[in-house]
């Protein structure tokens, strides 16, 4: 086995590792009680970038790659900024809420209760 | 007509052509999700009675489904590095391992809608179960895609070896990005639907 296949063996174990440590961090961030819900948001999201860039770099090679493939994805993220960024141009409006009516939101809140009496997931 | 490009690799781009074939398509890809994120957070962010989904969601199951994912996607990349290294038997064991991940990821979210649809939760019950259901149902269908891809190369598909062990290995590659995109997907997905 050639020393660079050993190498990247070893990468693919450690990110492994980093991903399933991270998966754990995730789910215990969402059981903190941030100051701010943009707070809890923002670090969900944050290790969500991390876990998503150590897919990326190592496992689809992105850190090693050539001219063309890093054309092509700086192309479709400014893109996908802009998608993302529609949102923020958006008046508040209301805009589809339960099926239009508040009515249904009680009977949801309702039923969800009747779920967890149940004790279902 | 032989595909040209397929093993050798093309002088003006320094690819193999399915390689930038699949970056193409992982692009579209990104804008398909990127407009459901888009649509959600306008959705969430605009609905003065937006209904919890994290009170009926089940946390560990899709803390289960996440490893289940990870897995996958480190037995795909080591069944790639298999053929590098010229280890057919090394590499149906990765591919397994896979292909079980993934099975067992269908497993868990079948269990999951059931218990939803049990309980009378329906996409059409309020938007943020319209939400849950819209983008992880998305997500199944490319979870399904890739299974139907892996049984055809640990299938039929692995003759290819005998023949183009190169060309052959370049698809596993190419197939290799395709999940991991649908892993890095889901990274997203969890902590936006299930956590936050």
């Amino acid at each position: 086995m050639s020393k660079d296949i050993k190498h990247h063996i070893k990468i693919y174990r450690n990110v492994f590792i980093a991903l399933l440590v991270l998966t754990v961090a995730t789910v215990g961030v969402s059981y903190i009680h941030f100051s701010s819900h943009a707070m809890g948001l923002a670090v969900g999201l944050l290790i969500a970038c991390v876990k998503g860039y150590l897919v990326a770099s190592h496992f689809m090679h992105l850190n090693d790659e050539r001219k063309w493939i890093y054309g092509t994805l700086i192309f479709t993220m400014l893109f996908f900024f802009v998608l993302l960024a529609m949102p923020l141009m958006w008046h508040n409006n209301s805009v589809g809420y339960g099926n239009g009516s508040y009515e249904n939101v009680q009977h949801l809140d309702s039923s969800n209760l009747d779920y967890k009496k149940k004790g279902g997931h | 007509m032989q595909i040209p490009y397929n093993e050798e690799l093309r002088p003006d781009t320094g690819l193999y052509n399915a390689k930038l074939g699949i970056w193409l398509f992982l692009a579209s890809e990104v804008m398909l999700f990127g407009a459901l994120f888009s649509a959600y957070i306008m959705l969430r962010t605009s609905n003065p009675y937006w209904f919890d989904i994290k009170t009926v969601l089940n946390i560990p199951l899709a803390t289960l489904n996440t490893v289940l994912l990870i897995t996958s996607s480190v037995t795909m990349v080591m069944s790639w590095v298999a053929l590098k290294l010229k280890d057919l038997n090394k590499f149906k064991l990765y591919l397994g391992i896979t292909l079980l991940c993934s099975f067992g990821f269908l497993i868990v979210k079948y269990f999951e809608y059931a218990s939803k649809f049990e309980h009378g939760l329906f996409p059409s019950s309020s938007t943020s179960l319209a939400c849950y259901f819209t983008m992880t149902g998305l997500h199944v269908l490319h979870v399904l895609g890739g299974v139907a891809v892996f049984l055809y190369l640990i299938g039929p598909g692995i003759k290819m070896w005998d023949s183009e062990p190169e060309r052959f290995t370049n698809r596993i590659e190419v197939v290799g990005l395709y999940w991991h995109f649908v892993d890095l997907v889901w990274i997203f997905l969890f902590p936006a639907l299930y956590l936050l």
